[in-house]
């Protein structure tokens, strides 16, 4: 070893014969002064190994999958979240829909929104993840919310572009086959029920793939209209707004085909809803290859419409203290408004 | 003066371990450079005999192998900077299982939550070379040839490191005393080399290729100081680039900002000293 008159290492002055740390000449290894490389590794060799680890206790966090109805309270304590109900048959293409819509939030594909946060990015993905994997298996078939999977809601939290306003929407994952039930049996699953009931968007939502077709556009629409009749036997609130979302757009060969089938739905569902105002949405998810519409089309349009802010005011509670003086009470009031 | 805690965070092979050999090893050994990081405070054996190891092998220019020293303690040591500021530098988890399993497990050690939840500073590690995004299921059609890879059982671990770091940096302000405001965080974009001649900023190939990653973090912004750097602290591919080992530590690695290029493997921490009120403990 060689020490200089500091007490400290000289560099280059290894004794090892053959250092593999050295750089032209100069040893360059990270080794404490004032040991050689000789010296370092014995020093190294002599280092204790650590006992395995013991069992270390776990925190849980937030699950991160689709929520239920009991599990809403962190969401809705934080924001006016939108709650939006798509109601459609088996089929009709609601958890593509939910799927392409995170995933194009998330990548910054919708224009005008930004992503934020979701409560239920796990819930998204493994959808997103049965559903590639079904159509996989089963040709042209997306994969669909059954009755023992659905019944859930997806949460996503988003910012407007334009003006920088925080939005929360839930979707309410409702089994195709519960709204079969509802519309063939006339019975009323309570997620089901409790959802409109509560909810701010209804969604309504036509086939296209089979409305585009001549020999089963009847069916496609009458189903839909059948879903707007036994909406009357749920307890919808005033405020809830109704539109008619047409699914796989790209079956049609072109826009005539489907706005007249939207027009068609959208008249028979205000004849039997009494609804003002149904708005009509044309969307393509996940269009097939060589489709005229682009991957995601219409979605950016629906998506404005249900991150709206909801109508209603929701019911304030306020918890006062004996000790809060007159005016930070009506402060707290007037602040909520 | 309080030292200022400062933690690693990442996925598994997101760079934390050759980022910290490569700064180990530099700051150990300051060739004819200044030393800019004095470490005053080393960390126990087993960590330490790791950290030498690992320092080795990014000296010789092997590629630095995952954590096999048998240690289950932190590695914690304690550096000072020019300015005389001491950081406390923890990395609970060097290979990263623990912080993937709270993006896909929900599930984090305490003792790694209470490292997380003590920290006055982030280094969330990304790495270039390996990073994936999602795909969006409309992007291949029903029964298209992509789809074949997706036919296996749902497992969160497996999910892109683009929805693994968003669901990271999104839980890990939970774990701290205010969620509310949350530590800063320095992005570290790892093996920067690997796509260094795109010509864009780290933080502009964070938009691209991590997009829910850096939405994530353009949230975070607005309640914590945030910046994102590139860095390859290989200074470039050893297969390919044989140069690279040639070359004195200091000079070796490649660490990019928004506005400047340089070698100072040290800039997460250069950057955090530098931030108004970080003397303070943060």
């Amino acid at each position: 070893m060689t020490v200089t008159d500091d007490g400290t290492a000289a560099r280059g002055k290894c004794a090892v014969a053959e250092c593999r740390a050295s750089v032209d000449g100069t040893c360059h290894r990270a080794k404490p002064s004032p040991l050689d490389c000789e010296e370092f590794e014995l020093e190294l060799a002599g280092e204790a190994t650590e006992p395995p680890p013991p069992a270390e206790p776990l925190v849980s966090l937030p699950q991160g999958r689709a929520l239920r109805p009991d599990e809403l309270a962190p969401v809705l304590r934080r924001d006016r979240t939108a709650r939006v109900v798509p109601l459609g048959v088996i089929e009709a293409g609601k958890t593509t829909l939910f799927c392409v819509l995170f995933e194009f939030v998330t990548c910054r594909r919708l224009d005008g929104w930004r992503y934020v946060e979701s409560l239920s990015t796990l819930g998204f993905t493994w959808r997103g993840h049965e559903a590639a994997a079904r159509s996989n298996r089963s040709e042209a078939t997306t994969g669909r919310t059954s009755g023992t999977v659905g019944n859930e809601l997806l949460h996503l939290r988003v910012r407007r572009v334009a003006d920088d306003a925080l939005r929360s929407v839930l979707l309410a994952d409702v089994s195709g086959e519960h709204v079969e039930a509802l519309t063939t049996e006339g019975r009323i699953e309570p997620f089901l029920s409790d959802a409109v009931a509560v909810a701010d968007h209804i969604l309504l939502l036509v086939d296209g793939e089979q409305a585009a077709n001549p020999a089963t556009r009847p069916n496609a629409v009458r189903h839909t209209i059948d879903i707007a009749q036994v909406l009357q036997e749920l307890p919808v609130p005033e405020y809830a707004t109704l539109a008619v979302v047409l699914t796989k757009v790209d079956y049609f060969p072109d826009d005539e085909g489907a706005d007249t089938v939207l027009a068609e739905v959208a008249a028979a569902v205000t004849r039997c809803t009494g609804a003002g105002d149904v708005r009509t949405f044309a969307i393509a998810a996940r269009p097939n290859s060589g489709a005229r519409v682009e991957p995601g089309h219409g979605l950016a349009a629906l998506f404005a419409h249900v991150a709206e802010k909801p109508r209603h005011a929701p019911t304030s509670v306020f918890v006062l203290s004996r000790a809060d003086p007159a005016p930070t009470i009506l402060r707290r009031i007037w602040g909520s408004r | 003066m309080t030292a200022t805690r400062v933690c690693f965070v990442g996925l598994p092979e997101a760079g934390k371990t050759t980022f910290l050999a490569a700064f180990w090893a530099t700051c150990r050994h300051a060739g004819n450079h200044e030393p800019t990081f004095e470490i005053v405070r080393f960390p126990g054996p087993a960590a330490r005999r790791y950290l030498q190891e690992i320092g080795d092998a990014w000296f010789e220019g092997r590629k630095v192998g995952r954590n096999t020293s048998g240690s289950w303690e932190p590695v914690e040591l304690t550096l000072r900077t020019p300015s005389g500021q001491e950081l406390d530098l923890v990395v609970p988890d060097l290979s990263g299982e623990a912080f993937r399993d709270v993006a896909a497990v929900r599930q984090i050690e305490q003792r790694v939550a209470d490292l997380v939840a003590a920290s006055t500073l982030l280094v969330f590690f990304v790495n270039a070379a390996t990073a994936s995004a999602h795909m969006s299921l409309a992007d291949f059609a029903p029964g298209a040839e992509q789809a074949q890879r997706l036919v296996v059982e749902f497992d969160a671990k497996e999910l892109e490191t683009d929805i693994l770091n968003a669901e990271l940096l999104q839980l890990l302000p939970m774990l701290t005393e205010c969620s509310e405001s949350p530590p800063p965080v320095a992005v570290v974009v790892s093996a920067w080399d690997t796509v260094d001649s795109l010509g864009v900023t780290p933080a502009q190939w964070l938009e691209t290729n991590q997009p829910m990653f850096s939405q994530v973090l353009d949230e975070y912004a607005r309640s914590a100081v945030v910046t994102v750097i590139g860095i390859s602290a290989q200074g470039g591919d050893y297969d390919r680039d044989h140069g690279v080992t040639a070359k004195p530590p200091h000079d070796r690695p490649l660490v990019v900002t928004a506005t400047a290029r340089s070698t100072d493997i040290g800039a997460p921490f250069t950057w955090f000293a530098r931030l108004p009120g970080s003397t303070d403990g943060g």
